[in-house]
């Protein structure tokens, strides 16, 4: 019940900063992405189960508060939570430097990947530019090991006796 | 062992469901139901950070609106000090207004009467002796001599109210009409009775020695006689208020309301030789 309420919370703070972020916190006119990031750290460190099912319930709010093509971003968040699940134990995301790396990639491939479904679905086809493939996952990477360690402390705070990586 | 199995491979039969229903979403997103399901979700993720960043942009302005609460402050302070220096003006504005028309009035009776008056204004009145005496500006250096009658002006009417009592260089005493000491003959314009005005030291006056044949009547106008040689003849003094007649009596008795009201005194013109 305790890892239930835990998720839940987690889940409607993560929609709360992603929106609110969005609107107070644009550096250079870059909107970071948190439900990303936020995805690719669950899902490395309690694997895919948890980072794909969070991906995709946090896709499907960001799909529903946004005017984007609806279900892109739970495609592409439940993808991103399976492949970075796929990555636990396989990299140690307490280096910053791997955590900058690892979410740069998987920015990078977000973008792709969104580019991808508007090129198969979306009636009028959007141009992702070369600025956007660099800058936004580069915002992603530069604050990922700030939001990690933010949400170490989070669990920690829930969790106290527990390892992290402890499976749920 | 198909538990094991499922278990097992749990993440992967959810990766394909979230999968499916996101290709659904993508594939039916016109769809009607999946536009309502879309609005849904809208409606219940939305309040939360909508409220949450309404405090934060609350939080943003906190500041901002303290320093304009306190320069609202600052500024009602500055304000009331303004206001009040334009009431004081503005009492000032009418007082002067006043005093501009009495001046007037006075300036007026002049021209009229081709008297030669002194203007003067009142500047000591006892509250003791309200309806006594007071003290004009204006003495023997002016003009003034003892009982030269005074006069006041209030509006189109004016009224002999005293006569200086004493005229020091600067300044005068007015003995006035009510003061229990006064005593002028006077004459009724109407009828022309005779008889004699004394004051009782309130706002009225005693209108005696009125013999029981003479003819006179509430409304009547009482003005001076000039017997005596102080008072010229035909200043008004005021109306009759009432008559009264006792038995034991010879002499009538009337009440006469003053003509001019001797608390609304501010000046007076003193008339004087040519």
């Amino acid at each position: 019940m305790r890892k239930f309420i835990f998720y839940l919370i987690t889940f409607v703070v993560g929609v709360c900063i992603q929106v609110m972020g969005s609107k107070f916190f644009v550096p250079f006119g870059i909107a970071p992405n948190y439900l990303l990031i936020f995805t690719i750290y669950f899902s490395l460190i309690r694997g895919p189960l948890v980072g794909e099912t969070l991906g995709f319930f946090w896709g499907v709010s960001a799909d529903g508060i946004t005017a984007e093509l609806f279900g892109a971003q739970a495609f592409l968040l439940t993808c991103i939570g399976f492949l970075s699940g796929r990555m636990s134990r396989k990299l140690d995301e307490s280096k910053p430097w791997a955590q900058i790396i690892f979410v740069f990639l998987m920015s990078v491939l977000y973008f792709a990947g969104l580019f991808m479904l508007y090129y198969i679905f979306a009636e009028a086809k959007r141009t992702i530019g070369f600025s956007v493939m660099i800058f936004h996952p580069l915002m992603n990477a530069l604050l990922a090991p700030a939001i990690y360690w933010i949400i170490k402390r989070w669990m920690q705070s829930w969790f106290p006796k527990s390892r992290l990586r402890l499976k749920f | 062992m198909y538990l094991d199995f499922f278990e097992k491979h749990l993440h992967t039969f959810l990766l394909i469901l979230f999968l499916s229903i996101a290709t659904l979403f993508l594939t039916a997103r016109l769809d009607n139901r999946i536009q309502s399901f879309k609005n849904l979700i809208f409606y219940m993720v939305m309040p939360v950070p909508r409220y949450l960043s309404d405090v934060i942009k609350y939080g943003q302005h906190l500041g901002e609106n303290m320093l304009l609460l306190m320069k609202a402050h600052e500024e009602n302070i500055m304000l009331k000090k303004k206001l009040n220096s334009s009431m004081r003006r503005e009492h000032m504005y009418f007082r002067l207004s006043a005093e501009n028309e009495r001046l007037r009035d006075l300036l007026e009776f002049k021209k009229i009467h081709e008297q030669e008056v002194v203007a003067a204004q009142i500047i000591g009145r006892d509250p003791i002796e309200w309806f006594k005496l007071f003290v004009i500006n204006r003495g023997s250096e002016h003009g003034i001599y003892q009982n030269a009658p005074v006069i006041a002006v209030q509006g189109d009417r004016s009224a002999l109210i005293g006569r200086i009592l004493h005229a020091s260089k600067q300044t005068s005493k007015v003995l006035l009409l009510t003061d229990s000491l006064s005593s002028v003959s006077v004459t009724c314009r109407r009828s022309g009775s005779d008889g004699a005005i004394e004051g009782d030291n309130t706002a009225q006056l005693q209108f005696n020695y009125i013999i029981p044949e003479s003819d006179i009547v509430v409304g009547d106008t009482i003005v001076s006689a000039g017997v005596g040689g102080i008072f010229p003849p035909g200043l008004l003094i005021g109306h009759v208020k009432s008559i009264t007649s006792e038995p034991e009596r010879y002499f009538r008795q009337a009440l006469v309301a003053t003509a001019i009201e001797y608390n609304k005194l501010r000046e007076v013109l003193v008339m004087v030789k040519k």
